[in-house]
C-alpha cells in the first residue's frame, strides 16, 4: 500500500512538474517565425522537460491571449494599444511590456525592379494607393501590386503609424499571413512591393529599397536613423513570474541576445 | 548619461502628467519620446511608462468607453428646449379663438466618422411631428401620462466625403439646403439623397446642393388586380450659390434653388398629395414648380455682426394650381417673400441678437406642407411681421422671444396648411413664444 502511495505521488509530481514547464507563446509573426522558436530550442537544451507552444499569428493575437489568459508571453511587434490596456485592466490583468530586440520594417520590391530607393513621401503614397504605377516613381511601366500583412499583424499597424502617417492602405493591396509569404509573392511578381522585418531581408528575389537614402540594417536601426525601426516586445499579466520569467531572462541574456542577431534582429542589450 | 535624479524626475513628471488628466495621458507620449531622444529614458523605461499611463487612463471614466478600432471621430450632443407659447386666431366672422400651452422638445443623438471618407448621424427627437418635436405639457390623456412622450428618429443617415469639396448623404437627414422659414420649417429632416459640392475662385466660394427626397411612398406599384398603376411622389432640389466678400468684413450670399415634383399629378400617388384639391385643403403637391433665392448680405455693425436678409419665392405653375382650385382669377398668388433685419449674434454669455421680418405668402406659391409650422400658423395666404430676439444666458444656454402678427393675404381665399389654430377661415393670427434652450 505504502508503495503505490509512492508511485502515485512520484507519478503526480512528474506531471506538475511537467505542467510547470510549460510555456504558451503567442503572437507576431515578425517574433514567431524564426526567433523565439530558435531561443525556445535553446532554452529546452539546458532546462530539459520544458515544452512550448508557440502559435505565430499575429500580435494582435498574442495582446489577446494574454488578455484571455491563455498564454504566458504575448509576442507584439507593436505597442499595446489604449482600448487592450482598458480591456485587460477590465480583467484585472496588467499589461507588462519587455523589448527584447529592435527592428526594421524594409520595403521590399522584386530584384528586378530598377526602382532602388524611396522617399518617405513615396512610401507613403505607394501603400495607399495614390501611386499605382511604378512610372510615377522612375521605374519601368508597370501597374504596382501592394502586398501588406493582415490586420491582427503588429507591422501592418506599425507600418501605417511609421509610415502612412496612419491613412488606410490602398483598397486593392492584397493581406498575406506572414513576412515570409510577402517577400515570396514579392520575389514572384515584378510589379510587386511590401514590407518584412529586418529578418527577412535576404531572401532570394527581392532587393530592399533604402528609404530617404537609409537602408534597415542593424547600425541604422540602433542608431535610430532608419525611420522604420521600431522595438519588439514580449508582454505578460504584470511581472512575468516561473517559468515565463526564466524564458524573458533568458531572451535578455548574453545567449538569447545573441540568438537575436543571428536570426537578423538587433539586439535590445 | 543622464543621473537618477534627472530620470526620476523626468519619469515623475510624466506620471503626474498623466494622473493630471485622461487627456494628458495620451498627449504625454511626444513628451516621452523627447526624454528618450535626450537619453534621459531608455526605451524600456518608455514603454512601461507609457503603459502605466495607459493603465491609469483605462481606470478614468473616459478610458472606460469603447469605440470600434473603425471610428476615428465620434460626438455626442443634442438640446433641450422649454417653451411657453400663446397662439391666437380670429375668423373672418370675428370669432377667437386663444390656445396657451407650455411645451418641451428633446433632441439627442450622435455623429461620427469611421475610415474611408464616411461618416453617419443618429437623432432621436420627441413628438412624431414632421415639423414639431414639441411636447405639450399636460397633453396625455390623464394626469402626467406618456402616451405623448414618445421618442423618435428625427435623423439616421450615412454619408461619404471624399474630399472637402464633395459629400454625399443617403438617409433621413439634416436639411442639406440653404433656406429659411418661408418655404421650408426648420424642423424638416428630408428622406431621401442629397449631394453636396463646394468650389472657390479667388476669394468667392461657390457651392451645388442637389436633393431628392422621398416625400410620399405609393407602398406597392402595379398592385394585383388593379389595372392603375401607384407611383411614389419624390421632391427633387436644385441649388447653385455663391458667397461673396467684400471689404470691411461684408458679404453677400445668394444661393437660388429650384424646387420640382416628380408623380405630382399621378391621381394614384400617396394621399394627401395626390392632385385634387378640395374647398378647405391644398394640400396636394400639383402644379409646384417653384423657384426660391434666398439672399444674405452681412456687415459689421460696430464690433457687432448685422445682416440684412431676403428670400423669395415664385411658382411658374401658380396660375395652373389656382385654376385648379377654382380660382384662375387669383393667379398673381404665385409669389412668397421675406425680407428682415437681423443685429447681433447671441453665441457667448451676455450676446444679445435681435431679428425682425416682414413675410407676405401667396395662396398658391409654395407647398403648404413645408413652410414653418409656427409663423403664421403653418399657413399661406398669410402676411405679416415677426419679431425674434436671443439673450445668451452662457455659451450652451439661451432665452428667446419670439411675437408674430399676421393677417390674411387676401380675404376671397382660405388661409391653407396645417395649424393649431384650426380654421382655414383664419384671417389674423397671433403668435408669442417664451423659450429656454439648453444644448449639450
Amino acid at each position: 500500500m505504502k508503495k503505490a502511495l509512492l508511485t502515485l505521488t512520484l507519478a503526480l509530481a512528474a506531471v506538475s512538474a511537467a505542467q510547470a514547464g510549460k510555456l504558451v507563446i503567442k503572437g507576431s509573426d515578425t517574433i514567431g517565425a524564426k526567433l523565439v522558436p530558435m531561443l525556445a530550442e535553446d532554452y529546452k537544451a539546458q532546462n530539459p522537460g520544458t515544452t512550448f507552444e508557440i502559435a505565430a499569428e499575429g500580435s494582435t493575437t498574442g495582446i489577446s491571449a494574454i488578455i484571455d489568459g491563455t498564454a504566458d508571453i504575448g509576442m507584439a511587434s507593436r505597442p499595446v494599444k489604449q482600448l487592450e490596456v482598458s480591456s485587460a485592466a477590465a480583467k484585472g490583468v496588467s499589461m507588462k511590456p519587455t523589448i527584447i530586440a529592435y527592428d526594421g520594417i524594409g520595403v521590399i520590391v522584386n530584384a528586378g525592379n530598377s526602382v532602388t530607393s524611396l522617399t518617405r513621401k513615396q512610401v507613403e503614397q505607394i501603400f495607399t494607393g495614390d501611386i499605382t504605377d511604378w512610372s510615377a516613381l522612375g521605374g519601368s511601366p508597370g501597374k504596382i501590386s501592394v502586398y501588406t500583412r493582415n490586420t491582427s499583424s503588429g507591422t501592418y499597424s506599425e507600418f501605417k503609424e511609421l509610415a502612412m502617417k496612419k491613412r488606410d492602405y490602398a483598397k486593392s493591396s492584397q493581406k498575406l499571413a506572414g513576412n515570409e509569404q510577402i517577400a515570396s509573392e514579392v520575389a514572384k511578381n515584378p510589379n510587386g512591393v511590401g514590407y518584412v522585418g529586418l529578418a527577412y531581408l535576404n531572401i532570394p528575389g527581392i532587393k530592399v529599397a533604402a528609404i530617404d537614402g537609409a537602408a534597415p540594417t542593424v547600425e541604422s536601426v540602433q542608431a535610430k536613423k532608419y525611420p522604420y525601426a521600431r522595438p519588439l516586445f514580449y508582454y505578460t499579466n504584470g511581472e512575468p513570474t516561473g517559468e515565463a520569467a526564466k524564458f524573458v531572462e533568458f531572451t535578455l541574456s548574453k545567449q538569447g541576445q545573441d540568438t537575436v542577431g543571428k536570426v537578423g534582429f538587433v539586439p535590445a542589450k | 548619461m543622464a543621473t537618477i535624479a534627472t530620470k526620476w524626475t523626468a519619469l515623475l513628471g510624466c506620471a503626474l502628467l498623466g494622473s493630471a488628466a485622461a487627456g494628458y495621458a495620451q498627449d504625454s507620449g511626444a513628451l516621452i519620446d523627447v526624454l528618450v531622444k535626450k537619453g534621459i529614458l531608455t526605451d524600456q523605461e518608455a514603454v512601461d511608462v507609457k503603459t502605466e499611463l495607459m493603465r491609469e487612463n483605462a481606470a478614468t471614466p473616459a478610458g472606460k468607453v469603447n469605440l470600434s478600432s473603425s471610428t476615428t471621430e465620434f460626438r455626442i450632443g443634442g438640446d433641450l428646449r422649454v417653451r411657453y407659447e400663446y397662439r391666437e386666431g380670429a375668423n373672418s366672422a370675428g370669432d377667437h379663438q386663444e390656445r396657451n400651452r407650455y411645451r418641451y422638445r428633446f433632441r439627442a443623438g450622435f455623429t461620427g466618422k469611421v475610415t474611408d471618407d464616411f461618416f453617419y448621424g443618429f437623432r432621436l427627437e420627441t413628438s412624431s411631428g414632421n415639423r414639431s418635436s414639441n411636447v405639450t405639457m399636460g397633453d396625455d390623456g390623464g394626469p402626467w401620462g406618456k402616451n405623448n412622450d414618445g421618442t423618435y428618429i428625427g435623423q439616421i443617415y450615412v454619408g461619404w466625403q471624399p474630399s472637402s469639396n464633395t459629400t454625399v448623404i443617403a438617409g433621413r437627414m439634416p436639411n442639406p439646403l440653404v433656406t429659411t422659414g418661408l418655404v421650408w420649417d426648420g424642423d424638416i429632416n428630408p428622406e431621401g439623397f442629397a449631394e453636396q459640392f463646394k468650389f472657390s475662385s479667388g476669394d468667392v466660394g461657390y457651392f451645388v446642393n442637389l436633393g431628392q427626397f422621398v416625400y410620399g411612398t405609393a407602398g406597392s406599384q402595379n398592385v394585383f388586380g388593379s389595372a392603375a398603376t401607384n407611383s411614389d411622389a419624390y421632391l427633387l432640389a436644385w441649388q447653385a450659390g455663391a458667397k461673396v466678400p467684400f471689404s470691411g468684413g461684408t458679404s453677400l450670399q445668394v444661393a437660388p434653388v429650384l424646387y420640382t415634383y416628380v408623380n405630382q399629378k399621378q391621381s394614384t400617388n400617396p394621399s394627401p398629395f395626390r392632385g385634387a384639391f378640395s374647398p378647405t385643403s391644398m394640400a396636394s403637391i400639383n402644379n409646384l414648380f417653384v423657384v426660391e433665392i434666398p439672399i444674405e448680405y452681412n456687415f459689421p455693425i460696430g464690433e457687432k455682426p448685422g445682416k440684412v436678409f431676403a428670400d423669395f419665392a415664385y411658382n411658374f405653375e401658380g396660375k395652373d394650381r389656382a385654376r385648379k382650385f377654382g380660382r384662375p382669377d387669383m393667379d398673381g398668388e404665385n409669389n412668397a417673400y421675406q425680407i428682415g433685419f437681423q443685429y447681433g449674434k447671441a453665441a457667448k454669455r451676455g450676446d444679445w441678437d435681435a431679428k425682425l421680418f416682414y413675410q407676405a405668402t401667396g395662396a398658391f406659391a409654395l407647398d403648404n406642407n413645408l413652410v414653418d409650422s409656427d409663423l403664421f400658423d403653418g399657413r399661406t395666404n398669410m402676411k405679416g411681421i415677426v419679431l425674434q430676439g436671443n439673450y445668451a444666458l452662457g455659451s450652451a444656454t439661451q432665452l428667446s422671444i419670439t411675437v408674430a402678427n399676421a393677417r390674411r393675404k387676401d380675404g376671397s381665399l382660405i388661409a391653407p396648411g396645417s395649424g393649431d389654430i384650426g380654421t382655414t377661415d383664419l384671417n389674423k393670427f397671433w403668435l408669442g413664444q417664451v423659450d429656454f434652450n439648453l444644448k449639450f
